[in-house]
């Protein structure tokens, strides 16, 4: 068969020699009829026409066109790009921008929301919680509570519901090496790991009976800390570690791949006593069994609200709002990432599409210029397919190298990402380019490359090649299909922009609001950080407020030092939210009483944040445990509960403290749990005369000191490691550093959407430039004949300025409309701006209308210097 | 222009390869006297485009009807000579039949040459 068909081939020089010879006898004859030599031959070539497209159409019928025509176009490719390696670079690097950016950002998306759980069967696994307790998508539920529905479940084998977990995750202090230092806990039933089927690497996870108090000496490692702490030698197993001050044997050392609850260093027991059951918020995950529906998951959880209900039947204040719910584990996980993911997507879909419009501008412009190239190869019968494949070839050759930069600029991105993440985007697993980003990546080329060829191809397909060969001696009328194609992909790319522009503005003016606010105290020069008193040695009320003592006695007289307290460091809240009874007043229904923070400080806490005293007195060292007890409340507590009357005498109580606290000072409001959060009333207690014992007692320290905050961290740390080595200080941070890191997903918002936006305006002013600058030279001759007949320089500039401003417009309409629509999707990541804001429209619309007006600057100037005598000697 | 082309009428679509075939019935010929053959059979009214020639001869000869070898024409110029094979030969009869029956059956439906 193949030999059959090599015989059948003839060589194209076989070919060539017998056209030859076809002319040859046919200028024969013409010379028998009386021509001359020359004049036969002329004849003859011109009666056989067009010798290269017969030729061709003979080798059409006998190769693998498409590979000699891939390769030919390809070569042709390379050297006209080489040959406008200006050109080239903008069009590359455009594109590299453009996928990059999606690259970078397909690669957030995917390991956050797309990529499963690395758990085996991750669709069987959600998170319950309990809506009473931080809302309808990241709740927890009570302890006590889980241990209820675990019960019931394992009772019942008709339940949908396979196996559920609890885990919680806390601090330690690990004292076994020379330094101390504070570890992630997760703090797991036996069943966490049972539910999310995760096996360890070495030894084992915790039996059943080890979750309970008294058998929970046992812990298991992460990889990581294996690794960095003992190397990853595995006869680790079975040795004891000292953990706050106790002694734990290891049992097992879970693979790298297991982050859960994310950041664990280590993994402890659950182990709750039947009382602190009733006072623990744990997170409970439960495996589905492999038949369960997510209808049933989602029925059976709800249904069993009504069993724990049940449970508190001689509780009921305990009962109150209290609704169980189960969502997929990975939604929950990702809840609080996805509206800016989402935005992140939308924006950078946003901008590949101008990416996509400029580069189809910029192979239009290079068409235009290209018209008599390929009028000149239509007319030497140029097959239109091949024409069209050659500038598709172009494109993607464009856009492959394009594309193959835009993956090492994700690469980089990635990587800055990575470094970020703890403060950026918090909550993000540790992003990075895989397969599905690379063949996302290559997909998003291939389809933009064809996206932006397929323009300039249509464009050339419009036109006939005598049209364009006559067009080229009268070029004012020249190209309208091309330069009206041009026209609606500039006011497209200005549309595009103004929208990522007014999004951007929106995201940076609710960032510069908060970062603007007046928190309330004062920031500056304020050193925080934690001690956490673990152990025996502190289980007493008496010692750890003797510990605290003597901290900030030391701390205290450190040379510059001014102040120095203790109590919740802002942003942030750790105490108490609960209902209270104001003496002399009615009790409210059930459910309906005030609520209030409460929180624990020491006396100096107010002068060292620097807040204001409104009304009667702080904190005095008379306020002794044995002296009446007193709270200072702040102004939002004052005006929501004496409203027209001074709170100062006023006496309140909360339910689980019988004795009544007499109000003593108010204090001026302040941000205490965040920047983005509305103030809350408050009421203080001092440390002094809080009576219980607190069950994970931590000492948050607050330090004033004259200046560089920062440089006292060294001498706060030999302080305490004075008092007790196996009290590490960590997380140490000014304050001012906090209040920075709190609006860190912000600034990232807002500096992401607004690069997106600086690209995407950028390229569309390229846009302009170009279609303004093709506009005056089209129009040179006519400027000319204006000018001779006594236009104005100025008159000149206003006719080309006039098409600017009419494309700038247009723009700015739909962009503006496609603003309106697709704000609302922002509303999640704004604080203080309406999604309308007409400030940050207007700002927006300025901006790019600025930019287009100087995209004109240059064409305009060019229009301006036009020489009549030049110009119309040209026409 | 000062010579415009006669008006002629252009081939149809599949006619030309039989036309070749019919010439090469006479005896083997060169591409130039196929077309010069046509051309003078039919009184000047069909002009073959040599575009169109050699890719049919090319074609005929893959189907194994022509078949070519280089030889000397009468003014002593080398030219591939095309002859019919066996094969060839058969395919002309059939499609000389089928296109006079195609003629007729147009030709009855136009009817008499009227307007």
């Amino acid at each position: 068969m193949r030999k059959q068909m090599r015989k059948q081939m003839r060589g194209s020089a076989d070919f060539s020699r017998e056209i030859e010879a076809h002319i040859r006898i046919e200028a024969d004859r013409y010379r028998a009829q009386g021509m001359s030599d020359e004049e036969a031959v002329a004849t003859a070539r011109r009666a056989f026409g067009n010798v290269t497209k017969s030729q061709e159409r003979f080798y059409d019928s006998r190769r693998w066109l498409w590979w000699d025509h891939l390769r030919q176009d390809l070569r042709l490719a390379v050297r006209l790009l080489a040959k406008t390696p200006g050109w080239t670079a903008v069009a590359v690097l455009t594109v590299a921008l453009g996928i990059g950016a999606t690259a970078a950002i397909f690669s957030i998306v995917n390991t956050v929301l797309l990529r499963p759980l690395p758990y085996p069967h991750p669709k069987q696994l959600y998170a319950v919680a309990d809506a009473k307790f931080g809302g309808p998508i990241s709740g927890v539920g009570l302890a006590a509570d889980y241990f209820v529905i675990r019960e019931n479940i394992r009772g019942r084998s008709s339940s949908p519901i396979e196996e559920i977990g609890a885990y919680d995750s806390g601090g330690v202090n690990w004292t076994g090496a020379d330094r101390a230092e504070r570890l992630v806990a997760g703090q797991v039933t036996a069943s966490f790991f049972t539910t999310l089927q995760a096996q360890p690497l070495y030894g084992r996870t915790f039996l059943p009976e080890e979750d309970k108090p008294g058998g929970d000496q046992v812990v298991v490692l992460s990889y990581l800390l294996w690794q960095r702490r003992f190397g990853g030698d595995a006869s680790i197993v079975g040795k004891s570690i000292r953990i706050d001050r106790g002694e734990a044997v290891v049992i097992g050392i879970m693979p790298a791949w297991f982050d859960f609850p994310q950041g664990a260093d280590l993994w402890r027991p659950l182990a709750l006593t039947e009382g602190q059951k009733m006072m623990r918020l744990v997170d409970m995950v439960a495996r589905a069994k492999a038949s369960a529906s997510d209808a049933e998951v989602q029925h059976d959880i709800e249904r069993l609200t009504q069993t724990v209900v049940n449970e508190y039947s001689r509780r009921q204040f305990l009962a109150q709002g209290v609704r169980f719910f189960a969502r997929p584990l990975q939604q929950t996980l990702t809840g609080d990432l996805r509206p800016a993911l989402l935005v992140f997507s939308g924006a950078v879909g946003l901008m590949l599409l101008i990416v996509c419009f400029t580069v189809a501008n910029l192979m239009l412009a290079r068409a235009t210029a290209r018209r008599t190239e390929i009028a000149v190869r239509v007319a030497l019968g140029s097959p239109r397919r091949r024409i069209v494949s050659q500038l598709l070839t172009e494109s993607l050759l464009v856009s492959l190298i394009g594309g193959a930069a835009g993956l090492g600029l994700a690469v980089l991105a990635v990587q800055a990402l990575n470094a970020t993440r703890k403060t950026a985007l918090a909550g993000l697993p540790e992003v990075s380019i895989d397969v599905s980003t690379a063949a996302f990546t290559l997909i998003v080329t291939v389809l933009t490359g064809i996206a932006f060829g397929i323009a300039p191809s249509l464009g050339s397909l419009g036109f006939g090649a005598r049209e364009a060969l006559q067009d080229e001696s009268r070029t004012a009328s020249s190209g309208a299909g091309l330069r009206r194609m041009r026209q609606i992909l500039v006011v497209a790319q200005l549309g595009l922009s103004l929208t990522l522009l007014i999004g951007a503005g929106l995201l940076a003016k609710s960032f510069y609001g908060l970062r603007t606010r007046n928190p309330g105290y004062e920031a500056k020069n304020v050193l925080t950080a934690r001690v956490s008193l673990a152990g025996a040695a502190y289980t007493s009320r008496q010692r750890q407020h003797e510990f605290n003592e003597t901290l900030l006695d030391r701390v205290s007289r450190l040379p510059g030092v001014e102040a120095a307290g203790i109590g919740p460091i802002p942003p942030g809240i750790s105490g108490n939210f609960g209902i209270f009874a104001i003496e002399g007043r009615p009790d409210p229904p059930l459910g309906q009483g005030p609520t209030s923070w409460k929180l624990d400080v020491s006396l100096d806490y107010f002068r060292v944040l620097g807040v204001p005293l409104k009304e009667g007195r702080t904190f005095a060292r008379t306020d002794s445990q044995d002296a009446p007890l007193v709270i200072v409340v702040n102004e939002a507590f004052a005006r929501q509960y004496f409203r027209g009357e001074s709170a100062l005498g006023h006496r309140v109580t909360s339910y689980t403290n019988d004795d009544w606290a007499t109000i003593v000072g108010v204090v001026g409001d302040f941000h205490q749990a965040g920047l983005d959060q509305e103030v809350a009333p408050v009421a203080y207690r001092s440390f002094e005369q809080v009576a219980d014992v607190s069950m994970t007692p931590r000492s948050n320290l607050l330090i004033r000191v004259a200046n560089d905050p920062a440089g006292l961290i060294l001498t706060l740390e030999r302080v305490a490691a004075g008092m007790d080595r196996d009290q590490p200080v960590f997380d140490a941070k000014t304050l001012e550093q906090r209040l920075d890191d709190s609006l860190g997903s912000r600034r990232f918002s807002a500096a992401l959407t607004g690069a997106f936006a600086l690209i995407a305006m950028f390229l569309a002013s390229i846009g302009v430039y170009g279609v303004m600058s093709y506009l005056v030279t089209l129009r040179t001759s006519e400027i000319g004949i204006r000018l001779a007949l006594g236009a104005q320089r100025g008159q000149v500039v206003g006719l080309i300025l006039r098409e600017g401003v009419a494309l700038g417009l247009i723009g700015v309409a739909l962009g503006a409309g496609g603003a309106l629509g697709l704000s609302r999707y922002l509303t999640a990541l704004l604080y203080g701006v309406g999604t309308r804001d007409a400030e940050t429209f207007g700002a927006a619309a300025v901006v790019l209308f600025g930019a287009v007006l100087a995209a004109c600057y240059v064409p305009g100037r060019r229009a301006a210097r036009v020489d009549a005598a030049i110009a119309l000697r040209h026409i | 222009m000062s010579t415009r082309e006669p008006d002629r009428l252009a081939l149809l679509q599949g006619t030309l390869d039989l036309l070749i075939l019919r010439t090469l019935a006479l005896g083997p010929q060169h591409g130039q006297g196929i077309a010069r053959a046509i051309q003078e059979s039919s009184d000047d009214e069909l002009l073959v485009e040599h575009g169109a020639l050699y890719p049919a001869l090319q074609r005929l000869e893959a189907q194994e009807w022509i078949a070519a070898e280089w030889g000397v024409s009468d003014n002593n110029r080398k030219a591939r000579f095309y002859k019919l094979t066996k094969t060839g030969r058969k395919r002309l009869l059939v499609e000389t039949s089928r296109w006079r029956r195609l003629a007729g059956a147009i030709g009855r439906v136009l009817g008499p040459e009227t307007a």
